[in-house]
């Protein structure tokens, strides 16, 4: 086995001391910079990519599912022949990569012939059975790889390890390029960087390529995990950059041994799947059985050859880094050519002189496992204590091929920008390659990272790494990223993006009806606070706050044992106080909205999401910690009905009317419906019952008592108020108004029964505002029919409630739900 | 001997079943001591089916319904023509250690295809207590058919068939803890006890005759699927034991399906759309046809 030199090689000095050429026009350009300057850059790149919502999730984590990604500017630039090498050494490695994967999957003639260990592929947990005769070869063969180097002293690159199951990193590397090319003009410009576009463009070509036969204008996805997957940012960053719709599994069904999209105008067949999911989790019946994140079936449309998932099903398999001891021979093999960049030397403990080799070099080697599992950790013995080594070795004999030792390569040192210089950091650089009709083509670029700490020795973004941008340089004979930026291509102009998936539709309405729940609580309770602590109730003041506590606790913010109870008792004040911060009521609203943020994340702009964050992170706890100072709770409760105007302005004001916008909108009206049917019936309904208190409350509820003001100049009355609340609809807080928007919206869904008022969900929606045009409000003028009307009216609002509920259920079926969840089903072997 | 095999699964679901995706593993394989000589696989309600031949050579047939129903009956009907397996002298096969650093080998195995059976899985797990229970079998030098059949043996008297001690899910340490189970967990409980030791195991699913009023006792299982451990043995083969029944598998047997642990096997699995709770019925019949 070839081992690395010790000693480090350093990426922008020479020995000599002297700048290396490649690196010359950079530090020139960066030197010109005044240090402020710099400074200055060094906080607009951070601020960039804090706008563009780029985050790393890290798992276990306390500060939640959000770390910002950390860059740092200085770019490791590449030279051109140099890069050629690389290029063309991983192309050779993922091109046979690609036949043993086919091997596996096939005849598996390579384990036969004893070329590498069968156990490395039977007990490997991510050999997966059903794909056997389905992965490997054509459609189904390797389509994206990528590698992590290192780089010796010598200078010569290294190959650490290997990723072709659910490969990350080629959007950070973009996105990478994108922020920081901008913000370091002047190096850029000064070296010949090549592109990274082209490269896409490439990607996505090869993509549309596995259609199956007879698919010209094929539908593509990109399988995500979700938003709490680490890369979930990359997803939908990528899923832009290739044209593909961004779905979960629950997004995607199999009927016929074909997947369909769950749109909102019905089943859409989907033809090519790119994965960025563990194989394992994708199809519960044919793989793990406890997957939720998969697509029952999918194994079966694979191999019935309708659809292509890409990477193939089970191509985790050969990302065991116990491969890589075998790789040179393989090579030999399958290609006849030697390795043209080798793999840190690396003993498969599986075999006995492997075993004992590792023994005697346990200081210079790191130790992995050979089927890693999430969370687990490589090990260095050199950091362990005599007895440490020890038990480290008694576990590796006990089951020794679960082990792999690999020769720690000292890496070169890459300079990061620190506040007080430049500090050499240990550095990986990712490349990423992607098989365009049988070749592997590498991307001009790449993710290098460092440590960000010079102690640790792995190099991590799980682990609190930082990144930087890649520039390969350009020698004339391919275009650099200032040409292809001239000469891109014009972009046919759409109105609309993709259909949108039903799932995102049900997030969007369920996101808006929990944030006007959030700002009808809010307004209740303020409503009731606002009065106590005014101090000096009088008996005017004990019925508005009786009214506004009924309503309280009809929206679960109160126990209704409290109805009735002195406005100004300890029981009813510390209820209140209870249920502003930490109530269950107000705690669901705010739990549900932080889930349906995260959820639709990526269709809300930068903007709305930093207003839904404030609004979960900081007034929250502003409400959670003031519990009995009356002041703080109300100058809380202000601030949630701000931000939740600030969120509502821009969803009016910054989104498209596309079909996702409708149902945020409806989520809003029909929340807001409901809540204006809870205030007319509290006005209307005993002790209130049309009296100037109830009025005063419902007004002030719906955020009309300024326009009542204007208008009639007068006392509240009966009739005037519960027009302006109810039946007015140029008022945007009156029933009315929302009945009206919701008709107006189920109108331009699209369906699959083109007849008017086909769908429950009209039928409900234009009946309620039919109901409600029909009203006689006037005759609550009348003494002689005031108590009539009343009563006509209480009844309206009941119906329109139910009828509302009803509506939320119809469109529940209509357009969310085409399945219900799924279960396994197992079989009784009992009396056996 | 021929059977005359009807396997009957009936699902009853308490809510109505929007879309099902069905996995049968139903069809008697044919090999060296066994031919089918009719075999024919009913659903109701029926839907899209397609039959492949799995990794481990199994008939598997996948089924789509996609249509509601509240209750799915599979039935398996099939005539099979089993032969006795030739008798073989247990003492004169290898010792034990010799199979195992064949199956071992240095990281490259001999034969590879059989050394995929010596892995552990999620259901054979390898255990410290399994490892030292079997242990009293292995003794050195043992010839290796010679051991299993006494473990075989052991486990049968150890431990109590007791068909309300476990379900599918139940991991095999606790089944080892409380020494009772069904056939399932018996052959687990061996398989992982054989693989512990370095020694390639499956897991067979299949049937057995039940033997009828004239004195004889019924063997257990008589009246469901049952299941039971094939183990390799260089020259020989595959060679089957039965130690829910303390027996050497033969002409009282029907092999339906092999693999390496139940989860490969199941005769039925499947995932469902709604349906609410469900219950499961199996009717098992074996009967003899006159030659």
């Amino acid at each position: 086995m070839v081992t690395a030199p010790a000693a480090v090689f350093d990426e922008m000095v020479t020995g000599a001391g002297t700048i290396r050429p490649h690196w010359q026009p950079i530090v020139g350009a960066l030197t010109a910079l005044p240090p402020l300057i710099f400074a200055e850059r060094v906080e607009r790149a951070r601020r960039q990519f804090q706008e563009n919502g780029v985050t790393y999730n890290v798992y276990n984590d306390p500060r939640g599912v959000d770390r910002g990604w950390s860059v740092d500017l200085l770019p490791l630039p590449i030279p051109a022949p140099e890069w050629r090498r690389i290029s063309a050494a991983l192309a050779q490695r993922a091109q046979l990569l690609n036949m043993v994967l086919q091997d596996v999957y096939g005849p598996q003639r390579l384990l036969k012939e004893g070329l590498y260990p069968p156990s490395l592929v039977y007990g490997n947990p991510r050999y997966l059975r059903p794909c056997s005769g389905v992965t490997g070869g054509g459609r189904n063969g390797l389509h994206f790889y990528t590698a992590d180097l290192v780089r010796a002293a010598d200078g010569a690159w290294w190959v650490l390890s290997e990723r072709t199951d659910a490969p990350s990193g080629a959007g950070y590397a973009l996105e990478n390029r994108n922020v920081l090319s901008r913000t370091l003009q002047e190096a850029f410009r000064a070296s010949p960087v090549r592109g990274l576009q082209p490269f896409f463009e490439l990607w996505q070509t090869a993509l549309q390529a596995l259609a199956p036969p007879g698919r010209d204008n094929p539908r593509m996805v990109l399988l995500t995990p979700g938003p709490y997957n680490e890369t979930y940012f990359e997803h939908v960053y990528l899923a832009r950059q290739l044209g593909l719709t961004l779905v979960e599994g629950a997004d995607l069904t199999v009927r016929n041994d074909h997947v369909y999209l769950k749109t909102l105008g019905g089943l859409q067949q989907v033809d090519v799947i790119l994965r960025r999911q563990d194989s394992e989790f994708c199809d519960p019946l044919e793989l793990r059985a406890d997957s939720s994140l998969g697509v029952v079936g999918l194994v079966e449309a694979v191999r019935a050859g309708n659809v292509t998932v890409a990477n193939p099903l089970g191509s985790g398999v050969i990302e065991t880094p116990a491969l890589a001891a075998f790789l040179p021979n393989l090579a030999r093999q399958l290609l006849g050519e030697d390795l043209l960049m080798p793999s840190a030397a690396t003993w498969w403990c599986g075999q006995d002189s492997a075993l004992t080799e590792m023994v005697a070099n346990l200081d210079r080697v790191v130790i992995k496992p050979s089927f890693p599992t999430r969370g687990e950790e490589p090990i260095f013995p050199r950091t362990l204590s005599a007895a440490g080594k020890a038990e480290l070795i008694g576990r590796i004999k006990a089951l020794p091929h679960r082990f792999v030792a690999q020769e720690l390569v000292q890496s070169s040192a890459m300079p990061v920008w620190t506040p007080a210089g430049l500090a050499p950091q240990p550095m990986v650089l990712r490349v990423f390659l992607v098989n365009h009709d049988g070749q592997f083509v590498a991307m001009p670029g790449g993710l290098t990272r460092v440590s960000g700490d010079v102690k640790k020795p792995v190099v991590s973004m799980q682990r609190g790494g930082v990144s930087k941008d890649t520039w390969v340089l350009s020698d004339g004979d391919t275009p650099t990223a200032l040409a292809a930026l001239a000469t891109s291509r014009p972009l046919p102009i759409r109105r609309s993006s993709d259909d949108l998936p039903s799932r995102a539709a049900e997030d969007l309405f369920w996101l808006a009806r929990y944030v006007e729940r959030m700002d009808n609580s809010a307004r209740i309770l303020r409503g009731a606070l606002s009065r106590i602590g005014a101090g000096n109730i009088g008996p005017r003041g004990h019925v508005e706050i009786g009214i506004a506590t009924r309503l309280a606790a009809s929206y679960g913010l109160l126990d209704t044992t409290l109805i009735g109870a002195p406005a100004d008792s300890n029981a009813v004040v510390s209820a209140l106080a209870h249920a502003c911060g930490r109530g269950p009521a107000i705690d669901t609203i705010f739990r549900s909205l932080h889930r349906l943020t995260t959820n639709v994340r990526h269709r809300l702009s930068a903007d709305m999401w930093n207003v839904a964050n404030t609004l979960t992170s900081e007034v929250r706890a502003h409400l959670k910690h003031g519990p009995n100072d009356i002041d703080k709770l109300l100058r809380g409760l202000d601030l949630v009905i701000e931000v939740l105007a600030a969120f509502g302005g821009m969803a009016s004001e910054n989104m498209t009317r596309h079909a996702g916008w409708r149902f945020l909108d409806m989520g809003r009206r029909l929340e807001r419906a409901l809540f204006t049917c809870a205030v007319a019936g509290g006005a209307l309904a005993a002790p209130a019952r049309g009296t100037e208190a109830g009025l005063r409350v419902a007004l002030e509820m719906c955020d009309s008592t300024i326009t009542y003001r204007t208008r009639y100049l007068s006392a509240p009355q009966a009739g005037p108020v519960l027009d302006l609340i109810l039946t007015d609809d140029t008022n945007p807080r009156a029933l009315a108004f929302q009945l009206v928007a919701t008709t107006a919206h189920l109108d331009a869904l699209p369906r699959r029964d083109e007849r008017p008022f086909s769908g429950m969900e009209e039928k409900l929606a234009h009946g309620a505002l039919a109901a409600l045009r029909l009203q006689d409000i006037e005759a609550l003028g009348n003494p002689d029919t005031f108590d009539a009307t009343v009563d006509r009216l209480r009844s309206l609002v009941d119906d329109t409630q139910r009828r509302m509920l009803a509506l939320s259920d119809a469109l529940t079926r209509a357009f969310f739900s085409h399945v219900k969840p799924p279960q396994a089903l197992g079989y009784d072997l009992s009396a056996g | 001997m021929i059977y005359d095999v009807t396997h009957r699964t009936t699902y009853e679901h308490g809510e109505t079943v929007d879309l099902a995706h069905h996995v049968l593993c139903l069809t008697p394989r044919t090999f060296e001591y066994q031919r089918v000589k009719h075999v024919s696989l009913h659903a109701v309600p029926g839907g899209e089916t397609n039959s492949l031949t799995d990794h481990f050579g199994n008939t598997v047939t996948y089924l789509t319904i996609d249509e509601p129903h509240e209750e799915f009956v599979v039935e398996l009907q099939a005539e099979v023509e089993v032969v006795d397996r030739p008798k073989v002298d247990l003492t004169a096969t290898p010792p034990w250690e010799k199979v195992r650093d064949a199956l071992a080998g240095d990281g490259f195995p001999a034969p590879v295809e059989e050394s995929e059976f010596i892995h552990p899985t999620a259901q054979t797990p390898s255990l410290g207590a399994l490892r030292s229970y079997a242990a009293t079998s292995f003794t050195a030098a043992r010839p290796l058919l010679a051991a299993v059949r006494d473990l075989t043996r052991r486990i049968n008297t150890d431990f109590k068939f007791d068909p309300t001690a476990t379900l599918v899910t139940t991991p095999l340490a606790e089944m080892f803890a409380e020494r009772r189970g069904v056939c399932q967990d018996f052959a687990h409980l061996q398989i992982a006890c054989l693989r512990g030791f370095g020694l390639a195991a499956r897991y067979v699913s299949g049937y057995i005759q039940t033997l009828d009023k004239d004195g004889k006792p019924n063997l257990v299982g008589g009246d469901a699927s049952h299941a039971w451990v094939a183990v390799y043995c260089p020259g020989l083969g595959w060679i089957e034991f039965d130690p829910t029944n303390d027996l050497m598998v033969g002409g009282q047997h029907v092999v339906l399906a092999w693999g390496r642990d139940y989860g490969d096997v199941s005769p039925t699995r499947g995932i469902i759309l709604g349906g609410g709770r469900h219950q499961i019925d199996v009717a098992v019949r074996l009967v003899p046809v006159p030659a």
